[in-house]
Parts: C-alpha cells; structure tokens; sequence
C-alpha cells in the first residue's frame, strides 16, 4: 500500500515529485485513449466505461488528497478538451470534488479491505454521473431524460466496478513505483 | 495507512477556483488559448489512440473472421454471383450517371451529392462520454476538410466536421442532441429541422405548417432537404419514418426517424463530402438561389 508523507515542500508539483507527476500524466493520456479506443468496442449496452474516473479514485485513495485532486483535475481536464461543445472545466471540476471526497473518505475510514476501493468506486461513480447531469443542465447544455440518466447511471456503476479490480492494482504498481520509496513525494 | 496533509483543502479550494475560471472563460468563448488547448488535448491523446486502433483493429478482425469462418465459404461463392451481376449493373449505371450530367448542364441544375469531392477518413476514436456523440477521425485541414463539412456513411447522414486540425477532425454525429439537419420526407415537399436525441433513440423531425394532404407513412425514406442557409447538400439518406403525430390543429408534425446509420453499428471509415452547404447553380445569377433535392 502505497505511504502519503507529509513533506515540508511547497507546491503541487513539489508535493507530487516530477517523476510521479509525469507518470500520473501518461497513465491518464493512456486511460483516456483507451477509454475513447477500445473501450468503446466493448460497451455495455451503448454505454462507454469511465476507466479515467476509476484511475482518478484509485489514486485519490492510495496517495491522498493532494495528488487525488491534481490527478482529478489532469483527467477531467482532458476529457473537457476532447469533448465537442461542452464546457470546458465541467470535468475537472467534478473529479477535483470527488477525488478530495475519496480521499477524506480514506483518512476518516482507513480500512485494510479490498472491497473498499470498489465501494468508493460504485459511490463515486453514482456521483459523478448524476452530478455530472445536474451540471449539464445548470450550464444550458442539452439533455437526455431522467431516465435516461439513470440508466446510464447504473450502467457506469456496474462497469466501473467491473473494471476496479484490474485497474487499481495497476496503479497502485505506478504509486509503489514512483511513490515514497522512489520519490519520496507522495 | 497515510497521513492526511494540512495543505489539502487549500489545494481544494485552489483547484476549484481553476475549474470554474476555465468554464466561466469557456462559456464566454473569449479565450483563444482554450482553444488552443482544445487542439493540444486533441494532439496529445490522438497519437495515441492512432496506435491503440493499429494494434487492437487487426486483432479484433481477426477473432470475428475466426467466429465467421463457417459462413465463409458459402458467402464467397455468394459474394462472387453478385459481383457478376454488379459490374454489369455499374457499367449500365455510369452510362446513366453521364447522361444525367449531360442534362444537368443543358438544364443549368445543380449538381447531386454524388458529384461532390470527398475524402475518406478512418474512425480512430470516439469522445469519452456517455452524454456525448462523437467520433475522431485520422483526415483533417491538409486533406481539404473544414468546419461543417457533411460526413457519411454508405447507409446516410453520419454528422458533420465541428472540429478540424492539420491531421485529424473531430465530427459530431446526427443523434447527438445537439446534432441537427434541415431534412424532409421524400415523398412530400414539406422541410422540417431534424435533431437528435442521444444514442439509441431515435431522430425527430418537425414539419411545421405541413401540408394536411401530404400523406407521410411508416417506411417512408427521409432525406436531408437543401435548405439555403443549411449545411448539407439536398438528398443524402438520413433515415426512415418509424411514427408519425401531429397536433389538432394539423400545423405541425412530428416524425419520429430510426436513423440508417446507428451510432454502435459505425463501421471503421466515413466520407467527408468537401463542400459545406447546399449545391447551388453558378451558371446562371437568377437561378443561383435554386437547390436540388437531389435523389429526392
């Protein structure tokens, strides 16, 4: 499991260390082309798996909340840009939120179990897609029915749950790798 | 266990505040370094989904084809009639098709669909979102293509170009709730504005004022209509007429369309015709406003 230090430098960045900061970035360009390339070949029901918001809460909940939040905005942020007409920060904004949720979580609740990491995602996930929708419709974009939303909703969920117990082992790997023994940064 | 920083709530309310600068500067859309960004986003992920398509496209081929491989044989020598009878059929056709271009001209018409310039492009992505209809495409602004130009697939409509780069384009599909088409039933005159209503839904299209005789049946082809401010040439197939409801007035009616083209069912490559806008006669000032439904 992967060790948050407290550290007396300042500044994102400095918090995160370079080397982690620029693996953060690669696992997020390599979940996002996956979810924007493969995944859509494997839908359930039309519906896209969101594997860059299971990397954001998978590092929130190893790393804490300073990395979850820069992690959070990286990934929503480049999914903002690649969206057509949708407001750019939606996203990040959302994912900024519930990656400082997912983390504040961990500290209040630190339990060793290995179905922690999927209840954060299935609730996390649940949050995101509804919140997401009220965000939508807040900025005058629009939008498919209640029931339409919730369908999505639940399919996401599922998905994302599916999907957990592949990816969070995967990035606790890159959290080990360039985490505190590496970097001392995290 | 990890120990919770002090610093966590300041870089909350830090990020936070980014996150709404940048939605505030987007909605205001006077902020040309967003779009910049939008490019860069673009750039970035594309290199990478370019590859991810090479390598997982062949593989996944390669397991249908091995799931197909009873079929195959039955299918070739099936395959191989048509082709027979299909190149007598082409050859029949090109000679009409030069005959219609003959009487056009004679005619001073403007010119179908099917004359115009196009591009193929391949599907190299789709926009990571649920709420969203979109694909990447690997053809941009060095291969001719804009803004608003009309994309297609064999079936019909696909979209059109919202986003162009040197390399690659994004285009927004037709079912996409913010996709919209000025459209019409083939067998009557009334033009409406088609929208869509996100992924698996149907399309709907709105006629108002219509013709009370016009008679629109369940089966009935519809097409995009030409209009003089729309975007997309008369007569490229969008989809059929699966509902038909109107108000008691009989002013307006709306027509629910299943679209020829399914989102989930896109196949790996889409044309882009190299126009924007209907096909207009040039010879002639005082006709230069007439368009053609063309195939309508």
């Amino acid at each position: 499991m992967a060790v948050f230090n407290e550290t007396r430098r300042t500044g994102v960045i400095a918090n995160v260390g370079l080397t982690g900061a620029v693996a953060i970035t690669i696992v997020m360009i390599a979940a996002l082309a996956i979810q924007s390339t493969l995944l859509p070949l494997a839908t359930l029901l039309g519906v896209i798996p969101q594997v860059v918001f299971v990397v954001v809460v998978s590092f929130a909940y190893l790393n804490g909340e300073r990395v979850g939040i820069v992690t959070g905005f990286v990934g929503g942020l480049l999914m903002d840009l690649l969206i057509p007409g949708a407001p750019v920060g939606v996203n990040a904004m959302l994912f900024v939120l519930i990656a400082y949720g997912v983390a504040r979580f961990r500290y209040l609740t630190p339990s060793e179990s290995v179905w922690t990491p999927v209840f954060v995602v299935v609730v996390g996930s649940a949050i995101a897609e509804f919140g997401y929708a009220v965000l939508q419709i807040m900025f005058g974009q629009p939008w498919i029915s209640l029931a339409d939303t919730a369908k999505v909703a639940g399919l996401v969920v599922l998905y994302n749950t599916l999907l957990t117990p592949f990816v969070y082992p995967l990035v606790r790997r890159v959290s080990d790798r360039f985490g505190p023994g590496r970097a001392d940064a995290w | 266990m990890y120990r919770r920083s002090g610093r966590g709530r300041f870089t909350l309310i830090v990020f936070l505040i980014l996150s709404i600068a940048l939605i505030t500067f987007d909605y205001r859309q006077n902020w040309g370094v967003l779009e910049r960004a939008k490019d860069a986003g673009v750039s970035i992920v594309a290199p990478v989904q370019r590859g991810l398509t090479a390598v997982f496209r062949p593989v996944g081929d390669f397991f249908a084809t091995v799931g197909e491989l009873g079929d195959q044989r039955r299918q070739n020598q099936q395959l191989r009639d048509e082709v027979e009878s299909l190149v007598a059929e082409r050859e029949e056709k090109e000679q009409l098709a030069d005959e219609n271009e003959r009487l056009r001209d004679i005619l001073e018409l403007a010119k179908s669909w099917h004359s115009v310039d196009s591009v193929t492009a391949e599907v190299i992505g789709r926009v990571p979102s649920n709420y969203k209809w979109a694909i990447f495409i690997n053809k941009g602004t060095d291969d001719g293509i804009e803004k608003d130009m009309p994309v297609l697939a064999p079936e019909g409509l696909v979209g059109k170009v919202v986003r162009a780069e040197a390399h690659r384009a994004t285009v927004l599909l037709l079912v996409d709730p913010q996709g919209a088409a000025a459209a019409r039933v083939k067998t009557v005159r009334d033009t409406g504005l088609i929208t869509g209503n996100g992924g698996s839904k149907n399309l709907s299209l709105e006629l108002v004022a219509a013709d009370k005789e016009a008679k629109i049946e369940v089966g009935d082809e519809v097409i995009t209509s030409g209009y003089d401010e729309g975007l997309f040439p008369a007569g490229i197939p969008i989809g059929e007429v699966v509902r038909v409801s109107g108000d008691s007035a009989g002013l307006e009616q709306v027509i629910e369309v299943r679209p020829f083209v399914q989102p989930q069912a896109l196949g790996e490559y889409v044309q882009v015709l190299l126009h924007v806008g209907p096909l207009r006669v040039a010879k002639d000032g005082a006709q230069a406003d007439r368009t053609v439904a063309g195939g309508g």
